[in-house]
Formats: C-alpha cells, structure tokens, sequence
C-alpha cells in the first residue's frame, strides 16, 4: 500500500521535527540530558579556556587580575583563562541569560543575594570542599554562601559599611563630634535634635532598596520567619515597636518623605550635596567623595557600624561560584582557590579598601590604623575590627525578593498611616505564608 | 508548446513575486515576534523560573492573576494613566502645533525648543524630574514662592500614592508634546492655503477655521497620534523604572512595570508571561477599536 509506505518513509522526518519542536518549546532538553550525563565526571577538562566573569574590576584593577591570572597560568600548563568583567548592574541578567542557555561561564563574582537566587534554581554547581577550609574564613561570609546546607560558593572579598559624619552639621546641632551613636535608636534621637536644631534632615535610610526593612529587623533581632518557617515571625510586639520607631520618624519629618521609595544613590546625593549629617558606606567610598566634593570631604569623620538591639554588624560579601553549567569545575574551583588565598586577597586589600574574607588576613598589620592616620586608614582599621562581630544579617531564603518585598509594603503602610504598625506587620506575616507555600 | 509553457511559468511568477519580495521581512517577522510571542504564550503555561527546565501548570497562572489584587491595580493605574495621557497628547500638541505653523520670524527657535524634550533620553529626563518633584525640590520651592498662601507642608510627589502616579502622567506627557507637535505640523502643512483663503472670503472667523477646516483635514494626524500614543501608554515602562519603581504602594505601577517585577526581580518568567499574554489582548483589542473608531470618522470626507 502506497499510503502506509509513505507515511513509513516520513514517519523519521515527523518524529526529528517534533523532537526539534519540543526542544525549541522547553529550552532545549538535549543540553540538559547531556549535561546530566556529564555530572559523573563534571570537573572533566584539565585543559582549554577558563572563563572567569567578575563584577566592575576593569580598568582599576586591570593589572592586579592580570597578575593573577598570569601565575596561575603558570602553574597550569595548557590551561588559559578568559578574563571578562561586567558591569555590575549587567553580571546578574548576563550570568541568568547564559546559565539559561546553557553556555555559562566556568568561575562568576556574585553577591548571595543572586547566588542565592541562582543556587535555589539548581544553576550552581554545589562545591566538594576539604572540611578543613571552613574554619579559615570568617563565619558570616561562609554562610552567606551555604544555601539548604550546600556550599555554592567561595568569600572572596568583604566590605563591612562603616558611618561617615558630616561634622560641621552635626556640630551645629550641638552633637559632640566621638560621641557616635551605635543603635538606631540613637541615631533617631541625634536625627530628632539635628532636625530641631538646625532644619535639615540628618539622615536617609534608603528603604527604596529592596530587602533594606527586612535588614533592619533582623538586626534588631526580630525573628523573620516563624518556628515551622512557614509564615512571618515579626508580627510580634518587639517587631511592631521597631516598625513603630521608623514609621514615627518618617510622619514627623525627621527623615526624608523619599526615603520610602528611593535607594542608597538619592542617598548618596544628599550626602555628598551635605544635606543629610550621617551616611553609611563602605571604607571605599571616602575615595569618591574626595574626588567629587573635597569640601565635604575635609569636613568628615568616621564611626563605627550602626546597628540594631542585636549588635549584629552586617557584611557585604562578594562570592566566587562556579555554574552547574561549566565543563571545568574543578579548574574553576582550583582557580577560585587561587584568586581567593590569604596573600593574593592581601595584596588586593593593599590597593583599595575593601576587607578580605580570611581571618588570618586580616591579622596583617596593614589592617591596624595608628592614630592621627588619614581617614580612609582609620576607616580600613575600623572596617576590620568590625569583622569579629560580622553576622550574615539575613539568611538565604526562598522567594526572597517577594518576601522583603512584602516587608517594604509593610513599612510604607505604616508609615504613610494607612494601617497600624501591628496590623501592617501581621498582614505582612499573612503574606509571607502566602509566599511561602508557592512551589 | 514551449512558448506555452514559459508563459505559464511567467503567469506564476507574476503571482509569486510579490510574495518572494515580502518573504524576507515576513522571515525576520517570524523569527523575531511571532515565534518569541508564541514561546512566550506556551510559557505562560508552565512555572519557568529563567533557569530550569520549564514544567507545564495549565491554567494555573492566569488563576493566580484574576485573584491577584496587585493585578488589578496596576492594570487600574495603566488605564489611569492612559485616560490622562492620551488626550492631553492629542489636544495640547495639536495647539502648539498650529501656533508655531506660520511664518513668524524665529519661529524655528519656538518649534526646537518645544521639540527638545524628544531628544534627551528618558533617563536623563526622569532623573532631573526626580529632583523637581523632591520634597526639597524645585517644583515645591516655586510652588512656596509663587503661593505663599497657601502654606501647606511640601509635597514629596513621588513618594505619596495620591500624587506619585499623577507625577509620572506629567512627565510623559511634558516629554511627548513634542514629538506629537512635529507629526501634526506635518499634516498642517499638507492642507493648501487656499481652502483658508477662500474660507475667510466666505467670512469664516479664524477659529471657525481652525475648527470647520483644520480639523476635519488634519483627522489622519489626530487618529496616528490617538492610536500610537495609547499604545505608548499602555506599554509605559522607563519613567516608572526610574522615577518611582512602581511605588509606594505599588500605586504608580502599571502592568509593564509589573511584568518586570515578576520576571526580572522575582524569577516568575511563566507568571510574568501570563501577564504579557493578557497585556497582549488588550492592546490587539484596543487598536482594533481604534482602528475602526477613526476609520469611521475619515470615511464621509
């Protein structure tokens, strides 16, 4: 029969098209067959082109990278290193595009925040590490890479945000320059006496930035989740005080009607403009303000971290973590142990203040300012010292971006007066049961 | 027999070339919006999170959005904001249109200038209108100096649901007048003086003109701008993103804005694309209905 013969003789075409539908419809599945077939051996390659994608290290540090890379390419013949930095508004849509694609890089410099967003979606490889390697890194910068009990990823460096005084307003008000707050509360009081003495707002909190609130409440030890980690633990009468004191700040005027929607840049303006008295930021960042306003920057003064009931000094952590999509795990990671050794992470510290995530490191004499050193030394020093009370703030969690999200509308609730904080909190804590129970 | 044949083969071509000649752009169509809109439609079935391996839920995302009230509002404040936008975008540039459409010495200085809103990117433009509005900002320190009287508290326009989506409205609208300027003097300077001559031989007053005249002819003009520029505002993205990132409240984000939220911030691309799939629907539906509206309206002429 003619009809049966030609519907046998088309019947490989039909099947390889369908096949080549069903691959363009879900994203390619033979990649991933393979690469599940692969995971056996996933470290695999021992030579070919490493490629290793950092985050706004270019031109600055150009040559220190290069170095790097150099040596370690020395030690590894027939190996070379694809060197590529990105911006950082750029690295987390580049790195999911490609992770999505299948073609990732081998080694990426992520925050948590996105590795863990990265590693709940199974896009990183989980690391074999000698037990032994722990203890060499401070704790808070190793958990910030442990998601579901995985390590996902190596602390390269740290940056613990130290405050910077505009003194000349903070003098008008009659504050003592030393006497440093070291509690929110506090500086809520010195925000209230610059505010009435003086008509300026002393600070900003930029509760624009998503997870900013959520932040906060931890560090003023107000549990996030509850017991069962199925719903919010903050509804409680010492999250609600907390919610209370910001909302209260924001109605009287004390701070900004911005800071509920804008971030840490509108922050920043008013900082460098010398509107606001008070500025977290890192050690860096005296750099750019003595490039962009020497004027202020003659006027500044540096304290200590402010920070909630807890004490906890949160941490900035920048990650090396290898994708599950990379053909050379084990050179990456032999690579990512390189880069982030306590002598390379020390030579590096050498040329911007930034804090590396080894302790032993941090013992180096270098990190210890003496007095009358220049600001940004007595920044470094006091960056440094804070590391010993360095406490990952939040923990990774599910769906994170949608639960902070929840806690900021909280905030806005209460402080534009539309609920209460107890019932702006309680309906948050809803909410996040809500979030919670999404697969 | 053989002459017969190349007229047949040549009555085929004639049939067939107008398609060959649509074939390339018909290809680039395909594999850059239909194929993406039909990826995009299968997506929304599934819960592709941007990394795994998508698995099909059925229905499951268009029942999270009927019952998702942040939905509603931003599909609320979309269609606020096109009633705000779109005949203001339609009159006001229509005015200013013919005020600059004669023959006044300077008058291109007038045309640029109004035209140079157009040119700066909208970044650029929204970030300086981010300080304008500030509660420290330009716009309340005029306000205080030009209304002494009414002494109220300065008003931080971005950061209030009652005014932030109202702000944004504002700056789209100061930003398209141009634009909208230039196409409807494109279309007056089609229409021939002489209709306006014989006009006011007839005794028609210069209002009637504009009114009885300019209108009537310049419908085309009015129709592109009414289409285009509700589909601008149905899709408004880069103000919200820059001024007030759909805030407070989430009372100045429309459904772009959220869209973005869920696929770039949360990782729900498959909710993310249910909600393109219905923003898709609603501008097919509504260019159709304008389509039709204006359509009708140039018919008798």
């Amino acid at each position: 029969m003619p009809q049966t013969h030609a519907a046998r003789r088309f019947r490989p075409l039909v099947i390889a098209g369908l096949a080549a539908l069903a691959a363009l419809a879900t994203g390619c599945p033979a990649e991933d067959q393979k690469d599940t077939g692969a995971s056996a051996a996933p470290g695999g390659a021992t030579t070919g082109t490493v490629e290793f994608w950092t985050m706004q290290l270019k031109p600055t540090f150009e040559g220190y990278l290069n170095g790097l890379i150099a040596s370690w390419e020395k030690s590894h013949p027939g190996v070379k290193v694809s060197w590529v930095d990105l911006p950082a508004s750029e690295i987390e849509n580049k790195t999911l595009t490609a992770a999505a694609s299948g073609k990732a890089p081998d080694l990426v410099n992520l925050n948590p925040m996105f590795a863990n967003k990265l590693a709940s979606a199974k896009a990183l490889a989980p690391l074999d590490l000698d037990a032994g390697l722990k203890a060499k890194y401070y704790d808070a910068a190793w958990e910030a890479n442990t998601v579901d009990g995985q390590v996902v990823g190596i602390p390269w460096y740290l940056s613990t945000s130290v405050t910077l005084y505009n003194t000349e307003l903070w003098k008008q008000a009659g504050l003592a320059e030393g006497a440093w707050p070291r509690t929110f509360q506090a500086l809520g009081e010195a925000a209230r006496t610059i505010k009435t003495k003086t008509g300026q707002q002393g600070f900003m909190p930029p509760f624009g930035d998503r997870g900013k609130f959520m932040e906060i409440l931890a560090a003023e030890n107000v549990p996030l989740l509850s017991a069962d980690r199925k719903k919010g633990g903050f509804a409680t009468p010492q999250g609600t005080t907390v919610l209370a004191f910001w909302a209260d700040l924001y109605k009287e005027g004390i701070i900004p009607k911005e800071s509920l929607t804008q971030g840490h840049r509108e922050a920043i303006d008013r900082f460098q403009a010398g509107q606001t008295a008070v500025f977290p930021a890192g050690p860096q960042f005296l750099g750019i303000v003595r490039q962009n306003s020497p004027k202020l920057y003659a006027k500044l003064a540096v304290g200590p971290q402010i920070t909630g009931a807890s004490g906890k000094i949160g941490v900035g952590v920048m990650n090396l973590v290898i994708p599950q999509a990379s053909t050379k795990r084990d050179l990456a990671l032999d690579l990512a142990k390189f880069v982030t050794s306590g002598e390379n992470q020390l030579a590096f510290c050498k040329l911007v203040p930034i804090l590396p995530s080894v302790k032993d490191t941090a013992k180096d004499p270098f990190f210890q300012a003496k007095p009358g050193a220049a600001l940004e030394d007595q920044a470094r020093s006091l960056a440094a010292t804070q590391l010993r009370d360095a406490k990952l703030l939040v923990p990774p969690m599910p769906r994170q971006t949608e639960l902070a999200k929840s806690l900021d509308d909280a905030l806005q609730r209460a402080a534009l007066g539309q609920q209460t904080p107890a019932q702006a909190l309680e309906q948050a804590a809803k909410e996040w049961e809500a979030i919670l129970a999404t697969p | 027999m053989g002459s017969d044949s190349r007229h047949a083969l040549a009555g085929v071509l004639r049939t067939a070339a107008p398609y060959l000649f649509l074939l390339p752009a018909s290809i680039i169509l395909l594999v850059f919006m239909f194929g993406p809109l039909g990826y995009a439609a299968y997506l929304s079935f599934t819960d592709f999170n941007a990394l795994g391996v998508p698995r099909p839920v059925g229905f499951a995302n268009y029942q999270r959005l009927v019952g998702d009230p942040v939905f509603w509002q931003t599909l609320r404040n979309t269609f606020v904001y096109l009633l705000g936008v779109v005949p203001a975008l339609v009159v006001l540039p229509l005015f200013l249109a013919v005020l600059v459409n004669r023959a006044l010495p300077g008058v291109a200085f007038f045309r640029a200038a109004y035209y140079l809103p157009v040119v700066i990117s909208m970044v650029v433009a929204g970030l300086m209108w981010k300080w304008i509005f500030a509660e420290n900002g330009v716009l309340n320190y005029v306000a205080g100096l030009a209304l002494p009287w009414l002494a109220t508290e300065p008003i931080a326009w971005l950061s209030r649901p009652d005014t932030a989506l109202a702000a944004v409205m504002a700056v789209t609208v100061w930003k398209g007048l141009g634009y909208y300027m230039v196409i409807y003097l494109a279309g007056l300077q089609t229409i021939p003086q002489d209709i306006y001559e014989s006009a006011s031989i007839d005794g028609a007053s210069p209002w009637q003109a504009t009114i009885r005249l300019t209108i009537p002819l310049l419908w085309p003009s009015i129709a592109f701008v009414a289409i285009v520029s509700s589909i601008s505002a149905l899709k408004v993205f880069t103000e919200i993103y820059v001024m007030t990132r759909g805030g407070p409240l989430d009372a100045s984000a429309t459904v772009v804005y959220y869209l973005y939220q869920q696929s770039f911030e949360h990782l729900n691309m498959g909710y993310a694309n249910a909600i393109g799939m219905v923003l898709f629907a609603i501008i097919l539906a509504f260019s159709i209905i304008n389509l039709r509206f204006f359509e009708q309206g140039t018919a008798p002429s």
